[in-house]
């Protein structure tokens, strides 16, 4: 049986960012992955020894575009704690609010590319409309449809008012309901099944020897969020959460649209729960040591390890985001399967290239 | 959390840890590339061009500081 080797990527239809694979494929089975990076390095990590802190937060949320938000947040999260300032409560529920927001629209742009990767045009365009309504709350909140800049060291920036955060609740329970109208063919279309049931499987030994992080690992059994250790305002939330133990496409697709739910349903308890108060505090002292800081990204856990030296600019801020950590799975997923299942297995890790190779 | 460390000099050869852990050779390809360290062992080695193109000859992260003499030490003061 002779080998062929097939490139996938670097430029493909169904990827959103670039990366290059190279299969080794008999007879249409695919028998080894090796992964090639570098497309989109653009040396972020270099910038802090020219920009100070405060500018280093504009430039982290430029990493990845649609999280963005979330990038800003570990990176304040982390000097806060070092440099023991104490946020108010209310910028607390305004960071949940906002992130809460983002993770709804990036599993939505996620569920419609995972369905015009198996070429079903109607649905792809129909959810990214269901889309449009979370980033028209983030314009009208915010300022920008996607990087949304919200995040100050100390606390957050901008305000909502109480007509906007009556506004904000009836949209989510708009989304909740066009998606709940979309679910039964998401999920239970015979099309959509064939493609998904039984291809990329990673078993709950295997997830966790990987170490694989967020819905990949979710769907395999491994029940981890981070959002569990109760950073900023999620110890006074009500949350679960989501499992599934299948571990093939069909469970990825299933968890993330219980998480859409979730997520909706978190922004409605952080508005029924806001209290008044500050903004933001003053940034008192300069950061020295070396801090951890931890959250929970749409695509997984988001590590920042940050460096200070005793003056306003860092050391070393090391990024280690989720989808590093999910694409060695690729070479255990992909053997096995066939040529035409490889674009639906390398979406649906999430793959967000952008972040990998800051 | 559990934290480890390794400290070596610039010259030393690193042994790879991906036979144990499979997701440790994005890391370390990246450590060779940034860094300019060298890490034995690696089955996906990508040769200091993970990123970086082939061309690039420094590592760009890597910083050398020059070390502080103290005033007792120096052999010309008083």
């Amino acid at each position: 049986m002779p080998k062929t080797t097939i490139p996938f990527g670097p430029q493909h239809p169904v990827l959103p960012e670039p990366v290059h694979l190279k299969l080794t494929v008999e007879d249409e089975v695919i028998t080894e992955v090796i992964p090639a990076f570098g497309f989109v390095h653009r040396g972020l990590e270099k910038l802090v020894e020219i920009k100070d802190m405060h500018q280093m937060v504009q430039v982290v949320e430029r990493v990845c575009g649609i999280c963005s938000m979330i990038h800003a947040m570990c990176l304040c999260q982390g000097l806060e704690t070092q440099m023991g300032l104490e946020v108010p409560r209310r910028a607390r529920f305004l960071r949940v609010i906002w992130s809460e927001l983002h993770r709804m629209h990036s599993h939505l742009l996620w569920l419609g590319l995972f369905a015009d990767s198996f070429g079903f045009e109607s649905l792809f365009m129909q959810l990214w409309k269901i889309r449009e309504k979370i980033l028209d709350i983030n314009e009208a909140t915010a300022g920008n449809r996607i990087i949304v800049s919200v995040n100050v060291i100390g606390g957050v920036r901008k305000d909502l008012t109480t007509e906007q955060m009556q506004w904000i609740e009836r949209e989510v329970k708009e989304v909740e309901k066009q998606l709940k109208a979309l679910e039964d063919t998401l999920l239970n279309d015979y099309t959509v099944r064939k493609r998904t049931v039984g291809k990329g499987l990673v078993s709950k030994s295997q997830a966790y020897e990987l170490g694989l992080v967020g819905p990949t690992a979710r769907a395999s059994g491994v029940g981890q969020d981070l959002r569990q250790l109760r950073y900023a305002a999620f110890d006074e939330l009500d949350f679960e959460p989501v499992v599934e133990t299948d571990g093939d496409n069909h469970a990825r697709l299933r968890v993330r649209l219980r998480e859409v739910y979730q997520s909706s349903d978190l922004v409605r308890q952080a508005i029924a729960k806001i209290p008044e108060g500050e903004l933001n505090t003053k940034v008192k002292g300069k950061p020295e040591g070396e801090i951890i800081s931890r959250v929970e990204q749409p695509r997984g856990e988001l590590v920042y390890y940050i460096k200070g030296k005793g003056d306003k600019f860092l050391d070393r801020v090391r990024i280690r985001t989720p989808t590093f950590a999910n694409l060695p799975a690729l070479v255990v997923m992909l053997p096995g399967m066939y040529l035409s299942d490889v674009p639906t297995i390398v979406l649906s890790i999430d793959p967000c290239i952008s972040c990998t190779e800051r | 959390m559990t934290h480890l460390r390794l400290t070596i000099d610039r010259k030393t050869l690193i042994p790879s840890i991906t036979p144990v852990f499979l997701g440790a050779f994005l890391v370390e390809n990246e450590i060779q590339d940034l860094y300019g360290l060298r890490v034995q062992g690696l089955p996906i080695d990508y040769h200091r061009t993970f990123y970086l193109d082939a061309e690039v000859r420094e590592a760009p992260l890597c910083t050398y500081t020059v070390a502080q003499k103290k005033e007792a030490d120096h052999p010309a003061g008083e």
